[in-house]
């Protein structure tokens, strides 16, 4: 490779990272729960990025692209690991400086609700309202039937409400 | 009846940003599930609340032994985390050993400064970085809407700071929220300005000699002098905020 190719793969992969580093932390730390972790997981997600860069066609297709190395990274590092249980009161307060406005005590309980539910019902959540991604692009990523995301995203928010009815106070806005 | 509440309240659950077929019919001839609907957007609000994470500033950098470029990854090259971790400062290009001893303690210090710590004598430079790291915290707040936040919320958000609001120049406030800055609970409003949603962050004790320049990633705006405080207006790179700067600067009145 010529300096000026590598010079040039270099810029389009800090401008594609770039935009998108931030979303690749925030997915990276709702499916680890953890801040460090989540960091670690970005890193190689990077690394393997980088490395393949050549494969991602257009640019229009690199968020998916990074988040679903993300999910695969953060599936590669657990299965690694095979991480011990974490306890949900732990990780918070471990991560309570990553989580934003922890003066929103309404916030802080849900939060402590969505660390607790199910992964499989936290992970399409999270891709939709934190990522703005529709539910076809939810299955793509996820690799499920679309109808099986909307079930697990209507799961989700029932037992949220549930639990946070049970706790926290009405929603009267 | 155009379709079952129970098929109603599913879609709603699944996808409660989507306006699928029957939506706005079902709701308009069921007064039960037009308040579910009322009371999902309420809770749509809380989740991604509480779905927010504030970004640590760790650096991109790229390894520096080329790539595969063979499109699927090689998982045999994929060593344990715990080796990356003795092996990171080989890896990654141009961190020495203090870079990571200052990186935590720059994060520690933002963390203390929001988090925990009471207020101090900041320089504008500081100040301008705290408000520009906030923005990252409440990315649900900057939405076009023209649902106005309740009179109630925003007389309770202001009242510590602020003792007058001219409603007439701010225009539409849709977001109204107490946020530490500088280890001081000031409002952080978002208003619907010509050109989107901009954020408004009153200060008022944060005391400016001149106007500071804001900019952050994807972010750009003004820290404007006012009174014996000052108030942040930002909107995203390439938005327009003149149109809010121009107005604030009269509109608000600090309590004494």
């Amino acid at each position: 490779m010529t300096g000026t190719s590598e010079d040039s793969r270099r810029h389009r992969f800090e401008r594609l990272v770039g935009e998108l580093r931030r979303d690749m932390y925030r997915y990276a730390f709702w499916l680890s729960r953890d801040g460090a972790l989540a960091e670690d997981v970005v890193q190689e997600a990077m690394v393997r990025a980088w490395r393949n860069l050549d494969s991602l066609r257009e640019d229009g297709a690199a968020k998916q692209w990074l988040l679903t190395i993300v999910r695969r990274e953060n599936a590669r590092h657990f299965e690694r690991k095979r991480l011990e249980t974490v306890d949900v009161d732990d990780l918070s307060g471990r991560d309570e400086g990553m989580l934003a406005d922890s003066h929103d005590t309404d916030a802080e309980d849900l939060r402590a609700e969505l660390l607790e539910l199910p992964d499989e019902y936290r992970e399409p959540l999270v891709l939709q309202v934190l990522m703005g991604y529709t539910t076809g692009e939810i299955a793509e990523v996820m690799e499920l039937k679309q109808a099986t995301v909307l079930t697990r995203l209507h799961r989700a928010r029932n037992q949220l409400k549930e639990r946070f009815a049970a706790d926290g106070p009405d929603f009267d806005g | 009846m155009t379709m079952r509440c129970e098929d109603f309240r599913q879609r709603l659950d699944g996808d409660p940003g989507a306006d699928f077929p029957g939506r706005s019919a079902h709701a308009a001839e069921c007064p039960d599930c037009a308040r579910y609907a009322a009371e999902a957007a309420v809770f749509e609000r809380r989740l991604a609340a509480a779905l927010a994470v504030a970004v640590p500033d760790f650096a991109i950098d790229l390894p520096e032994d080329g790539h595969d470029g063979d499109g699927g990854g090689r998982s045999d090259r994929v060593v344990s985390l715990d080796e990356r971790r003795r092996g990171r400062g080989a890896r990654w290009r141009g961190l020495p050993a203090w870079a990571g001893v200052a990186a935590a303690l720059a994060l520690a210090v933002t963390l203390a400064l929001q988090f925990g710590s009471g207020p101090q004598e900041i320089d504008s430079s500081t100040l301008a970085a705290e408000v520009i790291a906030h923005m990252d915290h409440e990315p649900y707040s900057r939405v076009v809407t023209d649902e106005a936040v309740a009179g109630n919320e925003l007389g309770r958000v202001l009242a510590p700071a602020v003792s007058r609001l001219d409603a007439g120049r701010v225009g539409l406030v849709t977001y109204a929220k107490t946020c530490p800055i500088n280890g001081r609970p000031v409002p952080h409003l978002v208003v619907q300005g010509a050109d989107g949603p901009v954020t408004l962050i009153l200060m008022a004790d944060e005391k400016l000699d001149a106007p500071v320049p804001l900019e952050g990633d994807g972010f750009h705006g003004i820290m404007l002098p006012v009174g014996d405080g000052s108030i942040a207006v930002i909107g995203e790179q390439g938005q327009s905020v003149d149109d809010v700067t121009e107005n604030i600067r009269n509109a608000v009145d600090w309590q004494i």
